[in-house]
């Protein structure tokens, strides 16, 4: 007979099986031989250097700069319930069952956090524990912290999805990130500085983790947006692959009746024509989709570290890099939007479709490259290099979307 | 003089696999054929095949007279997730290059007679059934084309959006075009079609108008219902 710890064995067992299908279509014995296997050894080699010599970079690199790594990665991923869609059949006045779910689904989430917190301890450990000045104890105690505030953390930001919908969700998260990140530079420094207050605030976050657990246990009539979430969640990587495949993939549908942006059906382009449609149509639902330009800008954010690490004459030579990689990053968008059955029921020629394609990923880019192309002025200040390469890059970035689009 | 000729010698999904064998019919200006069978018959088969949708399609399908284009209105609404109603009619304007004052007085019609103007903005994949049914069909009749193919318009679809939709057929026929529908709803397709072409197992069951399908059926005063009922029956 069924129990709720069967169910839920069950589910875990079929979802791994799932992304195991999934990751088993693009790693296969020959980019495991080829990509993989030489890619892991050269990170073991490098993880072993790093313990032997710490890399000179990380000189330029404050302990906050750093900290910002941990801070990506607490913000990452969040609790998922194991539900499915018959569920809102079967188990919606079945109340025991859901919380049994929601229950076994916790406990699964804290072990995972465990594990997932030690090994990315683990991997930075040369670092602080060789330039950062963190003694064994001290390095031990962060692991926790990084533990307890990604459990945390995880567990808040879907609370937020349960009660603040559209610009105030997206405005909510932005300010408990920010604190977040106030938060954990405050506690590493309390820890490195070994003052009281730390123990203080390490037991006041385990309380607030506990607090957070109760309230996710027992907050009502949540089964809809677990099941969306955990769809979500499930489909997200083989989202990904289809999406550079060219086939479309069915959104969730939100409950929101009218857009955030453009939301008289505003027109972007004045002319009207079939070009300047698909163009816009694709503008239009990029940015309608909040994940879509969370996404944007965290892969932004993640390039200006990278940009922060290097000297301010590489500093140019990766904002050039950056241009056919914002590209080949907003390229998806565009063929998310070409391979709607909306459009695809249209006879759209094919010059038609290739010009729309060059002009959306370039227009689509574009607010990437102009960031980071002022973030790398601010950062090296040379004002006569900025003068001949902006229009460089605008010619490139043409060039590169003509490129790129010619493989739709 | 048909709009369009319709010869499918087989058709379907895969190869040596045929989901349709002979198929043939025509259409005429303003003609009403209903396409009726049982569920899996292959109504939406031989509807894809005619517009070409299927890897494996041997038939011949010919537009004849002034036929200018057709306007294909899906059973299940096909919608874009990130678009207002009002942008997924801009869109299919600017797409066929309707004039934008033709095409805004058209619409402004059709949203009125749907009674969806006052969620114009909104978008149509947080709607009902009906609601998207109804936006599929505003699509369709933006147009103005020589051929309608319907899929089961009546899905979803109130009473009175039933009539609204029933009406703008009629003035389409008035003008000429033809339309191709297929059906569930017996009753409703035996008062508005002009003949019929019944399909089971992917092959004609029988074909003509009320009268013909009558005598094909040997029940004199049968209904549409009845005769089809009579004919599958024989074919078990």
């Amino acid at each position: 007979m069924t129990t709720i710890r069967k169910l839920f064995w069950h589910r875990l067992i079929n979802g791994w099986k799932y992304q195991y299908s999934v990751w088993k279509t693009v790693f296969d014995w020959i980019v495991a031989l080829y990509i993989v296997i030489p890619f892991s050894a050269i990170f073991i080699d490098a993880y072993l250097g790093w313990w032997r010599q710490v890399p000179v970079e990380l000189n330029y690199i404050p302990i906050n700069g750093f900290l910002v790594i941990f801070l990506v990665f607490l913000w990452s991923g969040t609790l998922q319930v194991f539900v499915e869609d018959a569920d809102q059949i079967f188990l919606f006045q079945r109340k025991i069952w859901v919380k049994g779910l929601i229950k076994y689904s916790l406990v699964y989430y804290m072990i995972k956090n465990l594990l997932v917190s030690l090994l990315f301890s683990i991997v930075w450990a040369p670092f602080l524990l060789l330039h950062y000045n963190f003694t064994t104890h001290m390095f031990v105690w962060l692991t926790a912290i990084i533990f307890l505030l990604k459990a945390s953390i995880g567990i808040l930001k879907q609370l937020l999805e349960f009660r603040v919908q559209g610009w105030k969700l997206g405005l909510s998260k932005t300010i408990l990130l920010f604190l977040t990140g106030v938060f954990l530079r405050q506690i590493v420094s309390l820890l490195l500085n070994r003052s009281i207050l730390f123990s203080l605030t390490f037991f006041t976050l385990i309380t607030a983790l506990i607090w957070l657990i109760y309230q996710r246990m027992f907050i009502s009539e949540t089964l809809l947006e677990d099941i969306s979430m955990q769809q979500a969640s499930k489909l997200k990587f083989t989202n990904v692959l289809l999406k550079y495949a060219g086939t479309y993939t069915k959104k969730t549908t939100t409950l929101r009746t009218s857009p955030w942006l453009f939301q008289n059906s505003n027109i972007i382009f004045k002319q009207r024509n079939p070009e300047n449609s698909l163009v816009e149509i694709c503008i239009k639902s990029t940015l309608r989709h909040s994940s879509n330009i969370i996404f944007y800008f965290q892969v932004i954010g993640a390039y200006v570290l990278v940009l922060t690490a290097y000297p301010p004459v590489l500093k140019w030579f990766w904002w050039g890099v950056s241009i056919p990689f914002l590209i080949a990053m907003v390229k998806p968008f565009w063929l998310e939007s070409l391979n709607n059955p909306f459009v695809s029921m249209f006879p759209l020629r094919p010059e038609i479709k290739l010009s729309a394609a060059i002009r959306s990923l370039f227009l689509m880019a574009l607010p990437g490259e102009i960031i980071l192309a002022l973030i790398v002025l601010l950062l090296t200040r040379q004002w006569l290099f900025a003068l001949i390469l902006f229009p460089l890059g605008f010619f490139l970035s043409k060039f590169v979307a003509k490129k790129l689009a010619m493989f739709s | 003089m048909d709009i369009v000729k319709v010869n499918i010698k087989t058709a379907g999904y895969m190869a040596n696999k045929p989901i349709i064998k002979n198929v043939a019919l025509n259409i005429g200006y303003g003609e009403l054929i209903g396409l009726i069978g049982p569920n899996g018959a292959g109504k939406s088969t031989i509807i894809k095949a005619i517009m070409g949708l299927l890897p494996e399609n041997d038939s011949i399908v010919e537009f004849g007279g002034s036929y200018k284009n057709y306007s294909y209105i899906p059973e299940q609404p096909v919608l874009y997730e990130g678009l207002t109603l009002w942008e997924h009619l801009e869109f299919a304007a600017s797409v066929y290059e309707i004039d934008q004052l033709e095409f805004l007085n058209k619409t402004e019609g059709l949203l009125k007679l749907f009674r969806l103007t006052h969620v114009r903005h909104n978008m149509p994949t947080t709607f009902s059934k009906g609601m998207q049914q109804k936006v599929m069909l505003i699509l369709g009749f933006l147009l103005s084309p020589s051929l309608y193919i319907i899929d089961e318009p009546f899905i979803g679809l109130d009473p009175i959006g039933i009539k609204d939709f029933l009406s703008l057929i009629q003035q389409a026929r008035n003008q000429g075009t033809g339309v191709l529908m297929s059906t569930h709803s017996l009753d409703t397709a035996e008062k508005i079609c002009t003949s019929f072409v019944l399909i089971n197992d992917g092959t004609i069951l029988a074909k003509g108008n009320l009268q013909e399908i009558r005598e094909q059926s040997q029940l004199i005063n049968g209904s549409l219902f009845d005769c089809f009922i009579e004919l599958l029956e024989k074919t078990l």
